[in-house]
């Protein structure tokens, strides 16, 4: 039998054959490994997603319970925050203690995280009760005050002369900063 | 046609036949491609991901740390005003409680309260009176109470208490 | 630009009764590579034939076959107008015309051209030639400059046509078989029966009196040229002995008319042309396009061998130049497909 291929089959089946091994040799040392490095990549980048998916919710939980402990003790931390006014303090315990007076304020550095203000005060009142209110208001007065000993009182003809140390508490700078 | 009386076929140089392997070759070398492209761009990224992640989640656990702190500053405020607060109230409830215990009949005159002693000056109308009345609750609060009684002309005695709050370990100090 | 890569390969088939001649030409930037000859019998394209043609064109897609329009209807006039301001007495609707540089058209019927194709449907046709065509080829250095009929002949095909310079004055397309084609022998016996005075004879070189009209015309007096000094009256040829009268001729052409009949047998197809040529040439001078000129040089491309005879009727009967040049048909039509080609 005479098998007869014309120049145009010849060509057909050469082209076909060179695309054919290109095609393969193209599928076997690009396609594949590019597809294995994809698969890899995708996998850990799925791990990856998923830590920083637990870190995102890690990180918004926090902020989310610092929001609301901001939230709950805004008056604290602003009383931390706000610097001791010995005029205004004698201004709004004037009705209550009379000729207040306060002297010597030191600042000490009790610790790293606060700074404090020791404040000498001195004044007049008509019973113990009013200091026992006056302690109850310290608390509320948008400062941080620790009213601490010695406390002395002396009855001074109708009223009792009292003297006692306040220890105003304020945040540092540096903690601020920081 | 300058000489011809009919125009020549179309000449290709690729056949139909070829033009038909090539269409399906080309098919399939640019579907290849195509997925070639697009896993390279998934690829890339994916590995510009994988630079960030360390970067992230660095930032993630810095920023997660200084709010952890900041909550740990804003619990030490909350709870150092709240011992404070409970000071002022307990300071008051004590020098509260410690001049109810004088009874109407002893005139307290002046009141020296220190962190762990107390002196008390005042008028009594006699030492039984005192002794019964203040110094026993005086002793039961306070580790060490000192009496000096002074008369005065109308027959009552001037009298300063002094006491005091031991630490455990201390020793007592005799006046 | 990528033709430039592949080779052309020219074919041209010419059909005729003992079957197809085929020449196939490669060629390659104007350069000849190979070329081959091959001839298949049969009245239509045989499966050898095809298949021998289809491995001829397979090497290159660049490939061009052409044939010769052997066909009756067709032929050639002067300009490019439409075909029925110059075919009075045909129908010119199923005509395809091609005009030449604006100068001159050939023409072929739509019929002819059609049939050319379905019966090379088998292998295709790229181009097909007029006989005018080949006329225009193989005398194309002698067309430009000099007056003259110019003759393309075949078996059974004829054509003729006249130019003076590039302008052609008259053309006619003579095949066996058609209503057109001129059969000797009737024209033999057609010489025989008619009178002297509505005989067509050869008026080369004499001066018709009939011709002129009015006293203006006596301009064609001028023309004594073959009227010599009366002093010299042994030579003038009007009454040289060797110079025959009507009657003379009339009776040489009776006593020869044998001997053509004789010659017949061994060249009638060269006399065929000759009576073709003198056919032409009679309606020539008989048309308005003659403008008193008178051909002197005939120029035939011949396909068949021999033409000597043809030429020495031409030369003694018609006292004409002539130059015959064998050429191969073949071979012509490949090389206007070359030109065509490079033209597109």
């Amino acid at each position: 039998m005479n098998f007869r291929l014309n120049y145009r089959t010849f060509y057909v089946i050469l082209l076909s054959l060179l695309l054919m091994v290109s095609i393969i040799a193209f599928s076997t040392f690009a396609l594949i490994p590019k597809g294995k490095e994809y698969r890899s990549l995708r996998l850990e980048n799925k791990k990856e997603q998923a830590v920083i998916d637990t870190a995102h919710e890690d990180h918004d939980l926090t902020e989310e319970k610092l929001k609301k402990l901001e939230e709950k003790n805004k008056d604290t931390i602003k009383a931390y925050r706000t610097v001791f006014n010995p005029e205004k303090f004698m201004r709004l315990n004037r009705t209550q203690l009379q000729d207040l007076f306060l002297t010597e304020i030191h600042l000490t550095d009790q610790n790293k995280s606060f700074k404090v203000y020791e404040v000498n005060a001195t004044t007049k009142i008509t019973s113990p009760e009013v200091f026992y209110q006056f302690l109850e208001k310290v608390n509320h007065s948008g400062w941080i005050i620790g009213v601490h000993f010695p406390v002395h009182f002396e009855r001074d003809k109708d009223l009792i002369r009292l003297s006692f140390t306040m220890k105003v508490h304020h945040v540092s700078e540096g903690k601020e900063e920081k | 046609m300058k000489y011809s009386f009919i125009v020549p076929r179309t000449k290709r140089i690729i056949g139909s036949d070829m033009r038909l392997a090539l269409f399906f070759f080309g098919v399939n070398i640019a579907m290849m491609s195509a997925a070639y492209l697009f896993l390279e761009y998934k690829t890339t990224i994916f590995k510009e991901k994988h630079a960030l992640y360390a970067t992230d989640i660095k930032q993630l656990d810095t920023s997660t740390r200084m709010l952890e702190e900041k909550i740990v500053t804003i619990e030490a405020e909350i709870k150092k005003h709240e011992q404070i607060s409970t000071d002022n109230t307990v300071m008051a409830e004590s020098i509260h409680n410690i001049f109810d215990l004088a009874p109407d009949s002893i005139t307290l005159m002046r009141a020296e309260l220190e962190e762990k002693s107390l002196i008390l000056y005042g008028i009594s109308p006699n030492k039984d009176t005192y002794n019964f009345m203040l110094e026993a609750p005086l002793k039961s609060i306070f580790h060490r109470t000192y009496t000096s009684f002074y008369p005065i002309e109308n027959g009552w005695y001037h009298f300063v208490s002094t006491n005091y709050l031991d630490d455990e370990n201390s020793t007592e100090v005799v006046e | 630009m990528l033709e430039r890569l592949f080779k052309k390969i020219f074919v041209a088939i010419i059909s005729g009764k003992d079957g197809y001649d085929i020449q196939s030409v490669v060629v390659k930037n104007k350069k000849t590579l190979h070329k081959e000859f091959c001839h298949f019998e049969g009245d239509v394209p045989s499966a050898v034939m095809i298949r021998y043609i289809n491995d001829v064109i397979d090497p290159s897609p660049f490939f061009y076959i052409s044939t010769l329009n052997v066909h009756a209807n067709q032929g050639a006039y002067d300009g490019c107008s439409k075909p029925s301001d110059h075919l009075q007495n045909q129908d010119t609707v199923g005509i395809q015309t091609l005009c030449r540089d604006e100068k001159w058209t050939q023409y072929a019927a739509h019929d002819a051209l059609y049939q050319l194709r379905s019966h090379y449907s088998t292998v295709g046709l790229d181009f097909i030639f007029s006989p005018f065509s080949m006329i225009e080829y193989y005398f194309a250095d002698k067309i430009k400059s000099s007056f003259a009929l110019y003759a393309f002949g075949m078996p059974e095909l004829f054509s003729i046509a006249i130019f003076d310079g590039e302008k052609l004055e008259y053309a006619h397309h003579y095949a066996r078989g058609s209503s057109k084609s001129v059969n000797i022998d009737k024209e033999v016996s057609a010489m025989e029966l008619t009178s002297p005075l509505l005989e067509e004879e050869n008026t080369e070189g004499t001066i018709l009196l009939d011709d002129i009209g009015d006293l203006e015309d006596l301009d064609l007096l001028d023309d004594f040229g073959e009227i010599a000094n009366l002093d010299d009256l042994e030579e003038v040829d009007e009454f040289s002995e060797d110079v025959l009268t009507l009657e003379e001729k009339r009776q040489e052409r009776d006593r020869n008319t044998g001997v053509v009949k004789d010659e017949l047998d061994a060249s009638s197809e060269e006399y065929e042309r000759f009576g073709f040529i003198k056919k032409t040439l009679e309606r020539f001078y008989a048309s308005a396009h003659c403008h008193n000129r008178f051909i002197e040089t005939v120029c035939i491309a011949d396909t068949s061998s021999g033409g000597d005879e043809l030429k020495r009727y031409l030369e003694e009967e018609l006292f004409l130049n002539v130059l015959i040049r064998k050429v191969d048909v073949r071979e012509g039509i490949n090389a206007l497909a070359q030109a065509e080609v490079e033209g597109l």
